[in-house]
């Protein structure tokens, strides 16, 4: 079945977590995607973990999850004739997503032919003018500047990002949103588009942040580690063979909860249906939820909860997110072949529809780079030449 | 060609979209497609309330007269850029104007629970035989399809059972002490905007809309890589980090002499050399200094560790991030919602934009995820009020002013809740 992108050409430039998990989800709905590789992998291809802990440019985790069913020519983009060659490949293709730092970014831009070029999607931290644009971050530092940090920690103590690159992977998803709307502007409208998304507005802009609550009510609400004993169960609770994650506190939610583990008659106990007397009963509570908690599974705990419409959920590690029978269900997950580590488990689609996604193995370091060329008519003289002076590998 | 300056972004011009979602992550999907050009329309439950819109004990609702539905932090944030129909769907009338409306549309969006849509009347296959071209994105926490199917979740359950909980954390802190978070609200808006145009572009291919089953588990999921590769590469469990990494050092933050905290990285020799240069230290980024070199500064992690919490101490934020950056290595202030409003280079960006809010008057609201040329968005709509468009949109169905009188008398539109 032709899959919905099919015949949409993007080009990927800059070797990022970032850059990559923006084209990934271009490339497994169909679209091909020409990644032009760093000399040295870039960041992608060189973050841990590696298959077997060997570092290796064809087996991290990145590379093999991120860079599926792409196409890889490495070029060096500092050099005129890298850039000539660039200059060529984006020509032929509906849009170019550049993640590079921002010098070395505006001068792909103005590779980009203005008349009949491609659109571009230009990523950077703080966007591509400023007093802050030429700075160095991570994504650590892109996190710090969006609120999420902060409230993530608890008062006077270390705030925390979350888990590894999951930031850079969000900017990456919100750059492939944009780059596709005007992919479909363009193929309605003509008019080509270029995109300055910066990383921290990208996150300080999406709905998860605390700086609303701050101008609407004048208040931060703190998320802050540790347990809520004014208002509860949210948050973390152990049972038999782990934990559990509550969302249970509000009027109907607390109610369900108590007739739940088989006390309806806290719903009215005067201890429990008054915020501030609430407050104060965290630890008689606690004698009803606990015994209740400590008898069954968080698979038990989750479902007979959610019998009654009450929000919990298991707190699980990767292992047992591989098996959990919804995953398993839904092929959540999918096996790619690759070349070096055979058979290896990856996400699978981020959403379903029909048969439209489809990941295939990532493409080993310029296993491309003869095929693309001679495509754009480069003779052999040529590409022989190209890589002589090192502009391409 | 030549180019012309918009007033509002065109790229989705003409792509008509119905949210028929609450809280965030629905509702704010469609705010993108606003964002991007789309025509949307808020299907605004009524009579019952909106949950975006909640008025419970712990609801953030800011300070102002008017109804206090109308001030809610949620609906506030997540719905500009839409048009408001608050419509009783359970009446007759009601399912025969959302019949129109979907008539007219290009794509749905419903967050409801699984199986709710359906008990509402409208099916996929109902939605379907009314509009071919039409489709629907159906978003529970855990998708439509699976054992969990109906199960109920906010963003904290859904991260959590994907694995995100216990990764983020401190290996010291207890388990029961790391925080709820609400990642998927902000990951899942994303993938929206995503399933429409996947959706727009097969509609090209299969001339029929299809049904999208946007499980927000695995619409955040996939952000995973690194702990999900741990396991699948190397049979272990990722572990909890905090700040640090792994491979880098130094990565961490850090309290300064003004009681802030600082990120600061240096992700290789250049970096850590310039950072050494800041904090007055240069010799320490020399080939003869043991931590001159990134296997040297692997075995010194906490000697150096605790030299930078000891100049950190002495130094004030904003100056230290500054010298930081202007050596060249990664330093940035870990800002609360003041801090963040506190950004220069925002600010230079004309980032925040002064929006008129029903009875809340002008706020720096958030501005957006992208900015573009010829077409950067803008606040075409802030947010909408509980049926604020009813007459608009019903006129542009044909409903002359009598029948919509009509309606106001049965109940099948209003403009406003009983508190």
């Amino acid at each position: 079945m032709e899959q919905p992108l099919s015949g949409i050409k993007v080009v990927e430039i800059g070797g990022t977590i970032v850059a990559a998990s923006a084209t990934k989800q271009f490339t497994d709905f169909g679209a091909q995607v020409i990644k032009i590789d760093l000399p040295d992998g870039g960041e992608i291809r060189r973050t841990p973990p590696f298959y077997k802990d060997h570092p290796s440019l064809e087996t991290g985790a990145f590379h093999v999850a991120l860079d599926t069913g792409k196409k890889s020519i490495v070029i060096d983009h500092t050099s005129n004739s890298g850039k000539e060659v660039i200059s060529r490949i984006c020509q032929d293709s509906q849009l170019v997503i550049i993640n590079l730092p921002v010098e070395e970014t505006k001068k792909i831009i103005q590779l980009i032919d203005k008349e009949l070029g491609p659109s571009t999607v230009a990523i950077s931290p703080h966007g591509l003018e400023g007093p802050y644009s030429h700075r160095t971050e991570n994504e650590m530092s892109i996190f710090a500047w969006t609120t999420r940090m902060e409230r993530h920690g608890h008062d006077g103590s270390e705030p925390l990002r979350y888990g590894p690159h999951v930031a850079d992977i969000q900017v990456g998803a919100t750059a492939a949103a944009v780059g596709l709307s005007i992919i479909w502007g363009q193929d309605h409208d003509n008019i080509r588009r270029d995109v300055d998304l910066s990383s921290i507005e990208a996150l300080a802009g999406n709905v998860d942040t605390g700086y609303v609550d701050w101008v609407l009510l004048g208040t931060q609400r703190k998320s802050g580690m540790g347990r809520n004993t004014d208002n509860y169960p949210i948050g973390i609770y152990e049972c038999k063979d782990g934990y559990v994650m509550f969302a249970a506190t509000l009027g109907p939610q607390f109610s369900r909860l108590c007739e739940a583990i088989g006390h309806p008659e806290l719903v009215s106990d005067p201890r429990f249906n008054d915020p501030i007397e609430k407050s104060k009963h965290f630890e008689a509570f606690m004698k009803y939820l606990d015994p209740w908690l400590s008898i069954r599974t968080k698979k038990e705990v989750f479902k007979e909860m959610q019998e009654f419409r009450v929000m919990v959920a298991p707190v699980v590690n990767m292992s047992e997110v591989v098996e959990d029978e919804q995953a398993v269900a839904r092929n959540s997950f999918v096996e790619i072949e690759h070349n070096q580590i055979g058979k290896t488990t990856i996400h699978g689609a981020p959403f379903k529809m029909d048969d439209s996604w489809k990941a295939l193995p990532p493409p080993e370091f310029g296993v491309h780079t003869t095929e693309i060329l001679k495509k754009l008519s480069y003779s052999k003289e040529e590409q022989i030449a190209l890589f002589k002076i090192g502009a391409i590998r | 060609m030549k180019k012309q300056k918009f007033v509002k972004s065109q790229s989705l011009k003409g792509i008509k979209v119905l949210d028929f979602a609450e809280v965030w992550a629905g509702p704010y999907g469609a705010s993108l497609l606003g964002d991007l050009g789309a025509d949307v329309i808020k299907i605004e439950s009524f009579p019952r309330r909106s949950l975006t819109r909640p008025l419970v004990e712990d609801a953030r609702v800011a300070d102002g007269p008017g109804p206090a539905y109308e001030r809610t932090t949620s609906q506030i944030q997540g719905n500009r850029n839409k048009r408001n129909i608050a419509l009783n769907v359970k009446h007759k009338e009601g399912e025969l104007i959302l019949q129109k409306l979907i008539e007219k549309s290009d794509i749905i969006i419903e967050g409801f629970a699984a199986g709710v849509i359906e008990k509402l009347g409208f099916s996929w296959k109902k939605i379907h035989a009314i509009n071919k071209n039409i489709s629907v994105i159906s978003m529970p926490a855990w998708g439509v399809k699976g054992p969990y199917a109906g199960y109920v979740a906010l963003g904290s359950g859904i991260e959590a059972s994907v694995g995100h909980a216990l990764i983020r954390g401190v290996s010291a802190k207890n388990t029961v002490d790391i925080p709820g978070n609400f990642i998927t609200d902000a990951t899942a808006p994303i993938q929206v905007v995503i399933a429409s145009l996947v959706a727009l572009n097969k509609r090209k291919l299969t001339k029929k809309g299809s049904f999208i089953d946007l499980s927000q588990a695995e619409a955040f999921a996939w952000h995973l890589v690194g702990p999900l590769g741990e396991w699948t590469l190397n049979n272990r469990e990722a572990q909890q980090l905090g700040n640090s990494d792994r491979h880098i050092v130094p990565h961490n933050c850090y309290l300064t002499l003004d009681s802030k905290w600082v990120a600061i990285a240096a992700e290789n020799d250049e970096q850590w050399q310039g950072l050494c240069n800041a904090l007055d230290e240069p010799k320490w980024g020399l080939i003869e200094n043991a931590w001159g070199t990134i296997t040297g500064r692997l075995k010194y992690r906490k000697e150096i560790d605790s030299q930078l919490k000891e100049i950190c101490s002495k130094m004030n934020s904003d100056k230290l991030v500054d010298i930081i950056q202007k050596n060249g290595a990664i330093a940035s202030p870990v800002v609360d919602a003041p801090g963040m409003f506190s950004n220069l280079q925002m600010h230079e960006r004309n980032w925040f934009k002064a929006i008129n809010l029903p009875y809340l008057g002008e706020r720096l609201m958030p501005g957006f995820l992208w900015n573009m040329e010829p077409d950067s968005p803008i606040y075409e709509f802030r947010t909408e009020q509980v049926g604020e468009h009813n007459e608009e949109i019903l006129k542009e169905l044909g409903y002359d002013t009598q029948s919509i009188e009509t309606f106001y008398e049965e109940s099948v539109i209003g403009d406003h809740y009983v508190e």
